[in-house]
């Protein structure tokens, strides 16, 4: 089955589930659902995702997210297999090389978190949340200014830069307290519920690493035939841990705070809800990073002396540094509708803005079938980002007592295909 | 839907959904929906073997890497290994210095002094198979001659020439008992007289020093030829004089010698060969047969600057290892490129440069052929022929004479295009 093959049948539902003109019918699933069951959880991050329940219980919750814009799952099992066999030659290297693509360089990033939240409703509309989490971000790209060098080599081009190359990444413990407010229905009986969010981090982090050029436009790499010209200069700032105590755990090399906001409209009768939110708006003091420079400055018409310089390049500790890093703002829109009495779907896309890990935009379309009412099946298709087109499914239980969700996802293609995944577990249990 | 028949293990549950129409509600538009598939994948993805696993990653389309690598950018200076001042450029022409050697002359009134020139006294270097091969037009002698005596010397019959020293050390002589000093293969004697300008002897005042310029081509020109065929030669001053009528006994003399580089070359040029064992694209053997059986294009291309007045033809041979001086043109599996020739520079009626000559030559290679540039060390042995100028065959080297070679291989390597 092709690709298109699989994507047409959700892409009909969508299309003909004609999900903004509908009310949720009466005695449906749709309708005896509680509304925290109708915001669908997502892979990405999310602030409110369990103080949006409000039931006094604990949750905990782990979950990872990485991808590619060249490799998919069978060409690292492929790279496995060479590997195990020790047969891993150049020209493999070019063969992979050649799965870049052309005009976007190499780019990858990845995100995990895992923690505890422990919450409920403390009165009227207004919920609570704690929350606990180790959290990681990171994000890598080579710039196709440099990759052409690697992809295509010197022969009909001989002029490249490092360009906008960089990698960044963060690990941190996160300490949350959030809050909703509910109100509504405003208007009218059938008005719409307004649900405020709002909430702040504590961010302390564990570790933060980053590379990056110091030459404006990335320097200059001339590779001719008969001489080799280069500019270049990079540093590194990095978290170094002589012995990792548990102290270093806990985060003691800075702090930080995070702020999140949400707004939220529901329409329980008709099944609509719009909601709009920003996390992660915020910075973290890194203090203690060892911050390394190197530069090649060559012009030669000699290549040993080239090999030579990168055989013995290696960037030299200049000193420690505390940074400022701003953590990956986002802001999402995301828009549900009930199309029957067992489907829904949801629309949100995440834009980055701003922070110092390079993400790109992304839409997800999610569908959730709920033939029976505790046992919702997901499934959905991923826009953008680094990889394309990638599909999503997922199944819950969600009772009266807690919840156990699982999800996946496979970006850029399906499972072999994929350049990237990602996995989610939940388990929630409610106290009262 | 097997992906693939070599994938170990795929299992797949496609599950058709049905929906039944919403009648229930007015707006509600009839829903059908053909389905949708829950792929279960079970295996690893792994190819089962290193063929497939080669056909996963040229999934991407064909491409061409380009990889354009310099072989060798070099120059040849004639300053770089000839010691350039005022002793070694004579007239423009840059010589060769040769290190000073004594003479003790215990008498004068009538003498045969030889000095045997150690081997190593004569190092022409990278220029030591032209010179062995070429004819020497010019060499400056420079006779220093000291009078320890009161008297005024007067040297007559003054010659300074070469011979072939006999087995036993001693000079070869006629039956007068003078030097038989060697001659040309024309017959001519390798033997220059020492006066004094327009005059037949030579005068030096009494406690002093007389410097005598000799030019003494034609003798060093033996000497350098047998002294670098291993065999036995011998600078002679010979002569008689006298010293106002009292013999004089100890005269002290010392020769500074110039080879200039005014040669004239054979007909059939002179060969001479270099080796240079190089860092190649330090692939292992497994990397270098996998990128040769990629290549789809290997040329070299060769720009040669020849700033002397020869004519050269230069010729390539390259293997795979470091192989020293073994003769790569005699080897089978060595690659051969050229030969390439590069004419000479326009010179004036002197000999002298005025234009260097040029010549760009793109070459090709096969694949397999560049794999002993893909290893870790190659060896190149290069093969230059050196001819004189056209008309005489004769010409001279000038400080900053050079030949220049620049030589690069691009290779068109394909990826991808795979399945």
């Amino acid at each position: 089955m092709t690709r298109s093959a699989l994507l047409l049948p959700l892409l009909v539902g969508l299309v003909v589930g004609d999900a903004g003109a509908q009310s949720v019918p009466e005695g449906s699933q749709a309708s005896d659902l509680a509304p925290w069951l109708r915001r669908t959880p997502s892979f990405r991050i999310d602030p409110f995702r369990h103080v949006m329940i409000p039931r006094w219980g604990f949750a905990i919750s782990v979950g990872g997210s990485a991808e590619n814009n060249a490799l998919n799952l069978e060409d690292v099992g492929a790279l496995m297999l060479l590997d195990d066999d020790d047969k891993i030659g150049y020209g493999d290297a070019i063969d992979v090389l050649g799965l870049v693509p052309r005009g976007r360089g190499i780019a990858a990033s990845g995100l995990a978190e895992s923690g505890a939240y422990m919450g409920g409703r403390l009165f009227g509309g207004l919920s609570i949340g704690f929350s606990a989490q180790g959290r990681a971000y990171g994000a890598f790209l080579l710039d196709d200014d440099a990759a052409a060098l690697l992809r295509d080599g010197n022969g009909a081009r001989q002029d490249f830069t490092l360009g906008d190359s960089r990698g960044a990444a963060l690990a941190s413990l996160d300490y949350g307290l959030h809050a909703v407010l509910r109100l509504g229905p405003v208007y009218s009986l059938d008005g719409p519920i307004v649900v405020l969010g709002a909430g702040g981090r504590l961010v302390r982090p564990v570790f933060y690493g980053r590379g990056r050029s110091t030459i404006a436009n990335g320097g200059t790499i001339r590779v001719t035939g008969d001489s080799i010209v280069a500019n270049v200069a990079i540093e590194s700032h990095y978290t170094n841990y002589d012995d990792f105590t548990v102290s270093d755990a806990l985060g003691s090399r800075g702090s930080g705070v995070a702020a999140d906001f949400l707004v939220r409209l529901e329409w329980p009768t008709n099944g609509f809800a719009l909601e709009a939110m920003v996390a992660n708006i915020g910075k973290v003091t890194v203090e203690d990073l060892e911050h390394r420079t190197g530069a090649i400055n060559v012009s030669t018409t000699i290549l040993d002396s080239v090999i030579g310089i990168l055989d013995t390049f290696d960037l030299t500790v200049v000193g420690t540094e505390t940074l400022d890093v701003t953590l990956p703002r986002i802001v999402r829109f995301r828009a549900s509708a009930w199309a029957n009495r067992i489907l829904q779907i949801d629309l949100f896309t995440t834009l980055p803005a701003g922070g110092d890990f390079p993400t790109v935009i992304a839409v997800d379309i999610g569908t959730t079938w709920r033939f029976v009412k505790a046992l919702p099946l997901r499934f959905g298709l991923v826009v953008g980002g680094h990889q394309g087109v990638g599909f999503t499914g997922g199944f819950a239980i969600e009772g009266q007592s807690g919840f156990l969700r699982f999800m996946g996802q496979s970006l850029g293609g399906l499972f072999g295909s994929a350049t990237g995944a990602s996995g989610r577990l939940e388990f929630g249990a409610f106290f009262f | 839907m097997l992906r693939d028949s070599r994938r170990s293990l795929t299992i797949v549950v496609s599950l058709a959904i049905g929906l039944s129409p919403v009648t229930d509600y007015p707006f509600m538009v009839r829903i059908w929906s053909a389905g949708t598939a829950l792929l279960l994948v079970t295996a690893a993805c792994k190819p089962e073997s290193v063929t497939a696993a080669r056909d996963q990653l040229r999934r991407g389309g064909e491409r061409t890497f380009e990889l354009r690598l310099t072989v060798t950018d070099d120059s040849i200076i004639t300053d770089d290994f000839l010691p350039v001042d005022a002793d070694t450029v004579i007239d423009g022409i840059l010589g060769i210095a040769i290190d000073q050697q004594p003479f003790v002359v215990p008498a004068v009134d009538s003498f045969m002094v030889p000095v045997e020139p150690p081997a190593d006294a004569f190092d022409f270097g990278d220029f030591e198979e032209p010179v062995r091969n070429a004819v020497i037009e010019q060499a400056r002698a420079r006779l220093i001659l000291t009078n320890d005596s009161a008297q005024q010397v007067v040297l007559t019959d003054f010659v300074f020439g070469v011979v072939e020293l006999n087995p036993d050390g001693s000079v070869p002589r006629l039956p007068d008992g003078t030097p038989r000093y060697d001659t040309t293969d024309a017959g001519l004697s390798r033997a220059v007289p020492v006066t004094d300008p327009g005059v037949a002897d030579f005068t030096i005042a009494g406690n002093s020093t007389a410097v005598a310029d000799v030019e003494a081509g034609i003798v060093i020109d033996g000497l350098v030829n047998l002294v670098l065929d291993d065999r036995r030669g011998a600078m002679v001053m010979s002569g008689s004089g006298s010293g106002g009528g009292t013999p004089v006994t100890l005269l002290g003399a010392t020769v500074d010698l110039v080879v200039l580089m005014d040669l004239t070359l054979p007909s059939a040029g002179v060969v001479f060969e270099t080796s240079q064992s190089l860092d190649g694209a330090e692939f292992d053997v497994l990397d270098a047969r996998q990128v040769a059986e990629r290549i789809t294009a290997a040329g070299i291309s060769a720009q040669l600057v020849n700033g002397t007045p020869y004519e050269v033809d230069i010729e390539f041979a390259f293997a795979e290892g470091d192989l020293g001086e073994e003769d790569l043109f005699l080897d089978p599996t060595a690659v051969i490129v050229g030969p390439i020739p590069v004419a000479g520079g326009t010179v004036d009626s002197a000999g002298r440069v005025l234009e260097p000559g040029t010549n760009e030559a793109v070459l090709t290679l096969s694949g397999i052929q560049t794999v002993p540039l893909l290893g870790d060390r190659f060896t190149v042995r290069s093969r230059i022929t050196i001819r004189g100028a056209s008309s005489t065959n004769r010409a001279v080297l000038r400080p900053g004479d050079m030949v220049r070679f620049l030589a690069s291989v691009l290779l068109s390597i394909n990826s991808g295009g795979g399945s």
